[in-house]
């Protein structure tokens, strides 16, 4: 069958592609591995040429998916999903990465990228860093394959066509030959989620993703020195690209941190999230690996720590993958996953890097065949028994068996230890620090994991639990176990400590010389950084407050600071402004600083949005904080923090509501003999001239209560308060982005000081203006016997009584005369105490009920009917709506003051300044080797 | 003993350490059943939100406070106190996981994760499709 309008050639050529990319990796590396082995040169040329087939398929791959997008094929699922007609043409490159798909095409587009440089520039490692490379492409282009094979879908395309998909085959529509154009739906996509409509997206995702994409360099040098039995000579050509990675997935990170802060309403640069930990824990083991390559170099240490932390480091970056893209974290994140029903692959791709690590790691061959034939073993009983769980974790725990056997037995190790004060040894302690603190983030992180390889040992953990009592084994045994409740607390409790080792290992660690170093020298060296540092976090700790259970965080400060000091002594008195050498330097300051800046900022950070109503939420349950929002109603001027806030207006621009709010000083005030205030929920009078003093209950003898406060204009008279609006300091305006396909999405506004930053997001705000054509609200019933009363906004409604209309009132009523009529008596009276009634009627009209038109009540902006006369419960019903312009407009804001938080940012500047700055001095020292 | 051997005993008793901590500090996922038989511990419970009862969100008085009626999975309906403002788009919400603690009749959560659907326009275009081929 033809099918009128679609665009089957562009999808047909992304597949071929995507297909030819994968067949040309998978024989690249084949063709690399015989090169390698045979010493010919003429394979080698045929590998590379294969490498470059697979580049320009996979390039093309992504330029056939660009224009697809840019072109707006909507009969494919990828570009429905991410784009549409509205979206501006800059977020084309956030569509592209949105998906899972598009996000593996950019990952495996770096990795291509990296694998052609390499070419150029590994020269006999070429055959050695590229099967690696090669296989990995094969590897993530499994992903994109879309192919079935024997019932099994291996990969998901993001070139298929909507009516191609799984669920759509079969379906009456796609028998229609003219289906574009007779289903409105594929006239436009679904575009992308609002919240990603930001330039971040433009940046974040290729910068990570190229992070990610870098450590597969290092882990190739890794493995094919391994293979080579080249186990030292791998680390010089691999320093640079470790450096590298350690840069960009740095930037990347932070990149992320950013983004939250400024475009993502969740109150922080850092929540510890499972996506942003996943990305979090590579980048410290990568760390850890860089210096300890270094060391090695210098004097032939820890290349066990070395080896281990890059195959660390590259299986991290495959878990962060698994963990984000198989929908295991499901309820745990902020993020949302899309379950691409690949949990398989996923979970198939994580176990082959783990399983051809180890294996090279193993170093001996004995050890390697009982490794793959205990695999192999484990793989069919897993499938037999069903029982896959407990085949993965015995698996798990084999490798690990084994790998401690292998450092054990067969690694080479150096006869004498390194001396206790030398640089290599306090470097490797730091690498050693670096690898508990991933540990323990990828530990946490991975607790929906923990439920699932606990589920076939539920019967020890049971009777363990029996034992010990201890809640979380019986959690666990029951799949259960849950992430802390205050989770950034929990992190925080251990990552302070490592964050303290870290810093204080960075700033003594610089000053050592490799090899043996005299004691005394080096502590006279050290000393004018130590007390410096020391003095200013005494006086600095002191003033933030830092104390009893606190004092961990002044301890993190004075490392912090003797870090920074360190270095920058470091730099002008040791380096004496070499600036070639002072990579490291810089970028040790600047890790210092986004400590630092992180400490303080989020320890300090403050809450000055406050609930200021008369209803305290803290005595509702004792969990429970005032401290969250405020309330502001137009044109109010609230107290808040050190400020006096004033919502003046809201305006929208495109899908942008802005929500205008002022911020005036605060000014402390007096008041005169007979100026009014209210207080305490009731008005008072000034009985002399006083400044007031910080409660109004000390202040008491100096007012007198206002007994009858009818006569007073009241909006005229403002709360008691201290103090009083001074000039406008500055203006915010967070805004609401209206979004009927995903939602609505709040974004903060921030207002920037050199030494803190006001940080706002509106949290409520009534969208949709609730009235009808006449300008009035929901109406609400109300079941009122004689006697009661209700409140309806803030207007009191009494039913006053009840009584039939007599036959000479029918006239003044309307009313017929075979009309049975009601009148109910309601008073109603406003917020200034003014009384007025009203006469709703409730006719039965030939015994049939007839309603009258609505009373209106003008002066309190009330609509009343009588609906229901009910004699048994002697309860009526009225509808009761109140007119909008009664209610005053409000909005829910949340504000936050976060100090310091520029050191944070000046220090991600300069680490990415600093690692830079390695990664050239280090690629110029390996070009001056190769040259002598 | 050599210093290899010092530094892997710590090793191991930091790594045992954030074992024990971490199963003594998690949180439960838990039904309201098991919630309310155990008042005053804090749970996870997962559910949805029931669409019968009303949202009582009335920033006038307190803009820091929502009730409403969660069902948990076993289809126990409970009140539940949130201190929180009233999340943007909760009526659409298709899954709800409350942090908090039972006492007596009622639910007080101090934090709530939310799950929308993201794909509730592709439900749309089958009904659509349905209609048309007809």
């Amino acid at each position: 069958m033809e099918y009128v309008g679609e665009h089957v050639l562009a999808g047909r050529l992304g597949n071929l592609l995507i297909i030819t990319s994968f067949v040309a990796a998978l024989l690249s590396a084949v063709a690399y591995v015989v090169a390698h082995k045979r010493g010919d040169d003429l394979i080698q040329r045929t590998a590379r040429w294969l490498f470059r087939l697979h580049s320009a398929a996979l390039a093309g791959a992504v330029l056939t998916l660009f224009l697809m997008l840019f072109n707006q094929y909507f009969e494919y699922d990828y570009v429905w999903k991410h784009a549409n007609k509205e979206m501006p043409l800059r977020y084309i490159f956030s569509c592209f990465w949105e998906g899972q798909e598009g996000s593996f095409l950019l990952w495996s587009f770096w990795h291509m990228v990296l694998g052609n440089i390499l070419i150029h520039t590994a020269g006999r490692w070429e055959s050695l860093t590229l099967p690696v490379v090669a296989s990995m492409q094969a590897l993530l282009g499994s992903m994109l394959l879309g192919v079935y094979v024997m019932d099994f879908l291996i990969g998901n395309s993001p070139f298929m066509l909507i009516r191609e998909l799984p669920e759509n085959i079969g379906a009456p529509w796609t028998m229609m030959p003219n289906y574009l154009e007779r289903i409105p739906s594929f006239a436009d996509g679904r575009g992308l989620n609002p919240l990603l409509q930001n330039y971040w997206m433009t940046i974040h995702p290729p910068t990570l993703f190229l992070g990610y994409a870098s450590v597969v360099v290092p882990f190739a040098f890794a493995i094919g020195g391994i293979a080579s039995g080249q186990l030292r000579e791998w680390i010089r050509p691999a320093i640079p690209w470790a450096f590298f990675s350690v840069s960009v997935l740095g930037v990347g990170i932070l990149m992320g941190g950013a983004w939250a802060y400024e475009a993502l309403s969740f109150g922080g640069f850092w929540a510890w999230d499972p996506v942003e930990n996943a990305s979090l824990v590579p980048w410290i083991t990568i760390v850890g690996a860089a210096h300890v390559m270094v060391v090695n170099q210098r004097k032939n240490r820890s290349l066990f720590m070395a080896i281990f932390l890059v195959l660390t480091s590259f299986i991290m970056v495959m878990y962060a993958s698994f963990l984000v893209h198989s929908g295991v974290l499901g309820d745990s994140s902020v993020h949302s996953f899309t379950d691409s029903g690949l949990m398989r692959q996923h979970l198939s791709l994580l176990l082959i890097i783990i399983f051809s690590s180890t294996i090279f790691l193993l170093l001996h061959k004995r050890l390697r065949l009982i490794f793959a034939a205990a695999t192999a073993v484990l793989i069919l009983a897993g499938a037999l028994s069903k029982q896959p769980v407990a085949a993965i974790v015995a698996f798990l725990f084999m490798a690990l068996v084994l790998l401690i056997l292998s450092y054990r037995k067969v690694f080479p190790k150096p006869e004498k230890e390194e001396p206790l004060w030398s640089r290599e040894f306090w470097i490797f302690i730091g690498s050693l620090v670096l690898l508990l603190s991933a540990a323990q983030v990828m530990l946490e992180t991975s607790k929906p994991i923990w439920n699932i390889l606990a589920e076939p040992f539920a019967g020890p953990l049971m009777d363990l639990y029996s034992l010990t009592g201890v809640d979380g084994l019986k959690s666990l045994a029951e799949g259960k176990l849950a992430p802390q409740s205050d989770v950034i607390a929990h992190y925080n409790k251990w990552q302070v400590p490592f964050a303290f080792l870290v810093t204080f290992l960075i700033a003594c660690t610089q000053f050592f010389r490799y090899g043996k170093n005299h004691l005394g020298t080096y502590l006279r060296k050290i000393s004018l950084a130590f007390f410096a540092a020391l003095a200013i976090a005494f006086f600095w700790s002191l003033a933030l407050g830092y104390s009893g259970d606190e004092f961990p965080l002044a301890i993190l400060l004075f490392t912090c600071l003797f870090a920074v000091f360190a270095n920058l002594d470091y730099l002008i008195r040791v380096l004496k402004g070499k600036w070639d050498f002072a990579g490291a330097s810089v970028a040790h300051i600047g890790f210092a600083l986004v400590l630092l800046g992180a400490l303080i900022s989020t320890s300090r950070s403050i809450k000055i949005s406050e609930n200021t109503s008369r209803f305290d939420i803290e005595r509702l349950n004792e969990d429970f904080s005032n401290n969250e929002d405020v309330l502001l109603f137009k044109d109010d001027t609230v107290q808040m923090g050190p400020y006096f806030v004033t919502y003046e207006s809201k305006w929208k621009e495109g899908v942008n509501l802005y929500y205008t709010v002022h911020y005036f000083d605060k000014k402390p005030r007096s008041y005169r003999q007979g100026e009014l205030a209210i207080a305490r929920g009731a008005i008072f009078a000034a009985r002399e001239d006083h400044k007031p003093s910080a409660d109004f209950i000390a202040d008491q003898k100096k007012w007198e209560l206002v007994e009858d406060p009818r006569q007073l204009d009241l909006d005229a008279i403002g709360r008691w308060s201290q103090f009083k609006p001074g000039e406008q300091l500055f203006t915010l305006e967070p805004r609401i982005q209206l979004n009927p396909e995903f939602g609505n999405v709040a974004e903060p506004a921030t207002k920037r000081y050199l030494n803190r930053d006001i940080y706002t997001h509106v949290r409520w705000a009534e969208l949709e203006a609730d009235s009808n054509e006449a300008g009035f609200r929901t109406a609400d019933t109300l079941k009122l016997a004689v006697g009661d009363t209700a409140f309806v906004g803030s207007t009191l409604v009494r039913l006053n009584g009840l009584s039939v209309i007599k036959p000479d009132e029918r006239e003044r009523y309307m009313v017929g005369a075979n009309d049975l009529a009601v009148r109910a008596i309601i008073g109603v009276k406003d917020d200034r105490g003014e009384v007025f009634e009203i006469e709703p009627l409730y006719i039965l009209r030939d015994s049939v009920l007839h309603i009258p038109d609505p009373v209106i009540q003008d002066e309190t902006g009330l609509q009343i009917s009588f609906i229901k006369i009910d004699p048994i419960s002697g309860k009526h019903s009225f509808s009761i709506a109140e007119h909008y312009s009664r209610r005053k407009e409000f909005i829910v804001m949340q504000a936050i003051q976060f100090p310091w938080i520029n050191i944070l940012w000046i220090g991600c500047v300069l680490m990415f300044i600093g690692t830079i700055m390695a990664v050239r001095h280090r690629i110029r020292q390996s070009r001056k080797l190769k040259l002598s | 003993m050599r210093r290899s051997h010092i530094i892997a005993l710590l090793v191991i008793a930091i790594v045992a350490a954030f074992m024990v901590a971490s199963f003594s500090d998690s949180s439960s996922y838990a039904d309201f059943a098991e919630a309310f038989a155990n008042p005053d511990r804090e749970y996870h419970v997962v559910g949805t939100l029931d669409r019968s009862e009303d949202i009582i969100y009335d920033p006038e008085v307190n803009a820091n406070l929502t009730r409403f009626t969660m069902i948990d999975n076993n289809g126990e309906r409970r009140e539940v106190f949130l201190n929180k403002s009233k999340p943007q788009d909760f009526e659409r919400s298709e899954s709800l996981v409350l942090i908090g603690k039972a006492r007596e009749e009622s639910f007080y959560a101090t934090d709530m994760l939310m799950k929308c659907p993201s794909k509730y326009k592709e439900e749309q275009r089958f009904e659509y499709i349905e209609t048309s081929s007809r």
